[in-house]
């Protein structure tokens, strides 16, 4: 177990380096040459002329006539060492825009998570249950409704019934415990959609399999069969999502940080590779791909606690 | 096991009620002393002033420069009472006496010496701007500037917000700012980096009119949509760009008031030069009367901006209001397109000429909301005259990189006409044949009228030589303008005296400002 744990982490390291290499590639890939870029956005305006003076004076500042492998080998020193560097549109330590901004989007994923979680789990179940009642198309369809909705159009949908009409919440901002609730909802309907479909299929699967049949066959109650034999074995595929989405919330959601002026780091991201503000950029990409790597690292340890059939690091 | 997890599920349902249930959003509260609270429409990740200037000047009025601006651009004293030019590369500014820092120091030469170089040092566009050389405290009150080259413009860009001036204490011993202590009718009590949520409080001490407002607050709200919800709400008092098409929905709303005003910013569309069709002057006439300006500002831009005529808008000091521009007329428009050669001899509806069809792509960015739309206007305006237009929506960036290679037809902007108040600036830059290389213009007359108009320090012969640059350049037509740029601010209609400065470049209060319940 532990040895796997270790071999996990180790290739986890291996993963974030050529998370971050690529990152630096592509970065360099995009339109716009890099002093030029970083001047728009950080000095002069996006629509000002730059004069070949100022960038000069970027391209001394930030060593950016250095080759790239130099500038990524200088990066990479430095980041082994803990330090991140300075980002070039803020001009502050990377690691400290990063420490002001994760908390935001991590509280925004667990709390979302769980809440899709708190619905579809149930919800999924009863659908599977109850196959092809009423209530199974119509936890069907509003599915599909959630799932198709775009987040920003929920958003605003949330905000004028919710936050004008009724009053109940804040429209927008990071102040109190109420302004979590939209947010949270929004970003909670499209995964927990997707959570009560697997969820749903999982059990539909594992309810035709003959340990079922047996179990009914000695007469267990119906809700026995399901909480004790269905149920566990069921919610293997569902941890595979909801780990996936875990992981993916927490690299921040640009929409609904834009909607809802959330100060978390999936907009940080995006403004950072449109400045092309490097030292950002890999800052964000390395806790991006790190948490990540922890979170399926996670899951699949639970795998082993949820199905002892799994066992890690032990030769079968 | 089972009650471990069912713990965790009750956890999880305890925290969701305590989060529903404690609703009741939070209002922006005036009790008794007088807040505003300003939606701010760019994310803050950022208060210094060298870098950020027009939030610290404009927005939350703690900094102030040494020059400042009538409503009509012209220079006028701020912090420093006069200045003279004593030699070609030699200025003496003098300092406003009785002027405190935020933290009780006093504005001295020393301390503008200090604030200047620090601004240079950190932003190359202010070094660009300015060309200082040295800044010397010649005495208590007296700053003595040299410039690199001859700069009449020196005056007009210690105007510019990312000059304005703070005290030394507003670093730490290793030069990061802690937070930026100007002079202004404001100062900064708290700054959330995270959110970028900023608190003023009435700078009391202030050497002008003490604002009437007891506090300031500055929220960052990036989505237009979520400032218009947040108004509404109440959230927020006053706000700027709510989205164009909410602009008269949101006027009707009850307890809220919408403004439109102008601010010195220009659509243009400029045009590769150096190439066909673009290098015959009749075409470039004739793209201009085939625009039909008035129709986009009314159907495009809701009302918010004006149908330009020339560079300038209306109401700037050196604006040559003479100008007639090119109003619409498809007619004269294909009249002219003829005399140049081109003609839709196959009868597909596109002009041709030496059997080549004249096809061309305009380009524009997202990042200001009116210009896609506004592409798309002028793409079918150009179609009634035969010209095919196809648009192509990019990054500015990536706009600017393919300009710069040389294989581009038209692209659209929306240009800041005074960055730093000075008629002859933006016509520097745009115009002059040998700064704007990228599209290519090049006329010895306009080159020799802006490089005087540059050198000469009388005021008015300055403005007149802009004027004559205006002239030249609605017979030539270098740059398409099509429209100028429009400010909506909306706020509720308690907010009181609010007088839009167009010199601001988004919006900015005054100390004139008040909350009248």
């Amino acid at each position: 177990m532990w040895r796997f744990i270790f071999k996990r982490l180790a290739a986890t390291i291996l993963v974030v380096v050529a998370a971050s290499i690529l990152t630096f590639g592509i970065l360099h890939l995009t339109p716009g040459t890099t002093p030029v870029t970083i001047l728009k956005y950080a000095f002069i305006g996006l629509e000002e002329i730059p004069t070949d003076a100022e960038i000069t004076e970027i391209t001394a500042r930030y060593k950016l006539s250095d080759p790239l492998y130099k500038q990524y080998y200088r990066w990479i020193k430095q980041a082994v060492q803990g330090n991140l560097g300075d980002s070039y549109v803020y001009r502050v330590p990377v690691a400290e825009l990063i420490r002001l901004r994760f908390p935001a989007t991590a509280l925004l994923a667990a709390l979302s998570v769980a809440l899709s979680l708190l619905i579809a789990i149930p919800l999924g179940i009863l659908c599977a249950v109850k196959r092809n009642s009423f209530f199974d198309h119509l936890g069907r369809i509003s599915a599909l409704f959630a799932v198709s909705m775009p987040s920003f159009w929920l958003a605003y949908l949330l905000i004028i019934s919710f936050s004008l009409g009724f009053d109940l919440f804040p429209v927008a901002g990071f102040r109190s415990v109420p302004s979590l609730v939209l947010p949270c909802v929004t970003l909670a309907a499209g995964m927990g959609a997707v959570t009560m479909r697997i969820m749903r299929s999982s059990m539909l699967d594992v309810m035709s399999q003959d340990y079922i049949l047996t179990a009914r066959a000695k007469g267990l109650y119906e809700t026995g069969v399901v909480s004790k034999h269905a149920l566990k074995n069921a919610f293997l595929p569902v941890v595979t999502v909801v780990g996936l989405q875990f992981g993916h919330m927490l690299g921040g959601s640009v929409i609904v940080e834009t909607v809802f002026a959330w100060p978390g780091i999936g907009k940080l991201l995006i403004d950072s590779i449109f400045a092309k503000d490097i030292p950002m950029v890999q800052g964000c990409i390395l806790l991006i791909a790190m948490t990540y790597a922890l979170v399926n690292l996670l899951v699949d340890l639970s795998y082993a606690l949820m199905d002892p059939r799994i066992r890690y690091g032990r030769e079968s | 096991m089972k009650k471990r997890s069912l713990s965790i599920v009750l956890c999880i349902l305890v925290v969701l009620l305590t989060l529903s249930t404690s609703g009741c959003g939070t209002k922006a509260v005036s009790s008794g002393n007088q807040t505003l609270v300003v939606g701010e429409m760019w994310k803050i990740n950022n208060i210094d002033p060298a870098t950020n200037g027009t939030l610290t000047m404009e927005k939350a009025l703690i900094t102030e420069s040494l020059v400042g601006t009538k409503p009509n651009f012209e220079l006028e004293p701020n912090l420093a009472t006069e200045w003279k030019r004593i030699a070609p590369n030699t200025w003496k500014f003098t300092l406003r006496k009785e002027v405190k820092f935020h933290d009780g120091t006093p504005l001295n030469a020393e301390a503008v010496k200090w604030s200047l170089m620090r601004a240079i040092t950190i932003n190359p566009q202010i070094l660009s701007f300015t060309k200082i050389k040295t800044v010397e405290a010649e005495n208590d009150t007296t700053v003595v500037i040299t410039t690199t080259t001859p700069n009449s413009d020196l005056p007009a860009s210690l105007h510019y917000a990312g000059t304005s001036i703070i005290a030394s204490s507003s670093v730490d011993k290793d030069g990061k700012l802690i937070k930026p202590i100007g002079t202004g009718s404001f100062k900064l009590d708290q700054f959330d980096p995270s959110t970028g949520d900023m608190k003023m409080s009435k700078n009391t001490q202030y050497w002008g009119t003490v604002s009437k407002l007891d506090k300031l607050e500055i929220r960052a709200l990036p989505d237009p949509n979520t400032r218009a919800l947040a108004l509404e709400k109440g959230e927020i008092d006053f706000t700027c760009d709510p989205p164009y098409n909410e602009l008269e929905r949101l006027g009707k709303v009850n307890g809220l008031k919408v403004q439109l005003d102008k601010t010195a910013r220009t659509y243009i569309i400029e045009m590769n030069l150096n190439e066909a069709p673009f290098n015959d002057v009749k075409v470039r006439k004739a793209m201009s009367y085939a625009v039909d300006r008035e129709s986009i500002v009314k159907n495009v831009l809701f009302g918010c901006g004006a149908a330009a005529k020339g560079p300038y808008m209306p109401g700037m000091a050196w604006t040559n209001e003479t100008l007639k521009g090119y109003p619409y007329d498809p007619e004269k428009a294909k009249q002219l397109l003829t005399e140049a050669g081109w003609k839709d001899s196959d009868g597909d509806g596109i002009v041709d000429k030496n059997g080549k069809p004249m096809k061309i792509t305009l380009m524009t960015y997202p990042q200001r909301p009116g210009l896609p739309p506004m592409a798309e206007a002028v793409q079918a305006q150009f179609k009634k005259v035969g010209i095919d237009l196809k648009t192509e929506i990019m990054d500015s960036t990536a706009m600017t990189e393919i300009a710069s290679k040389g294989k581009w037809d038209m692209k659209m902007s929306a240009f800041a006409t005074a960055m730093i108040p000075s008629p002859s600036y933006h016509l520097n830059i745009l115009y002059h044949s040998k700064n704007n290389k990228v599209i290519g213009y090049n006329n010895a007359e306009i080159d020799k009228l802006i490089d005087q108009c540059m050198v000469v320090d009388d005021q008015k012969e300055k403005y007149d030589l802009s004027k004559r640059v205006q002239q030249i350049l609605e017979d030539e037509e270098p740059v398409l303008p099509i429209a100028y740029y429009g400010v909506a601010t909306a706020m509720k209609s308690k907010v009181n005296n609010f007088v839009f400065n167009p010199t601001a470049h988004d919006y900015m209060l005054t100390n004139e400002v008040n909350i009248k319940e």
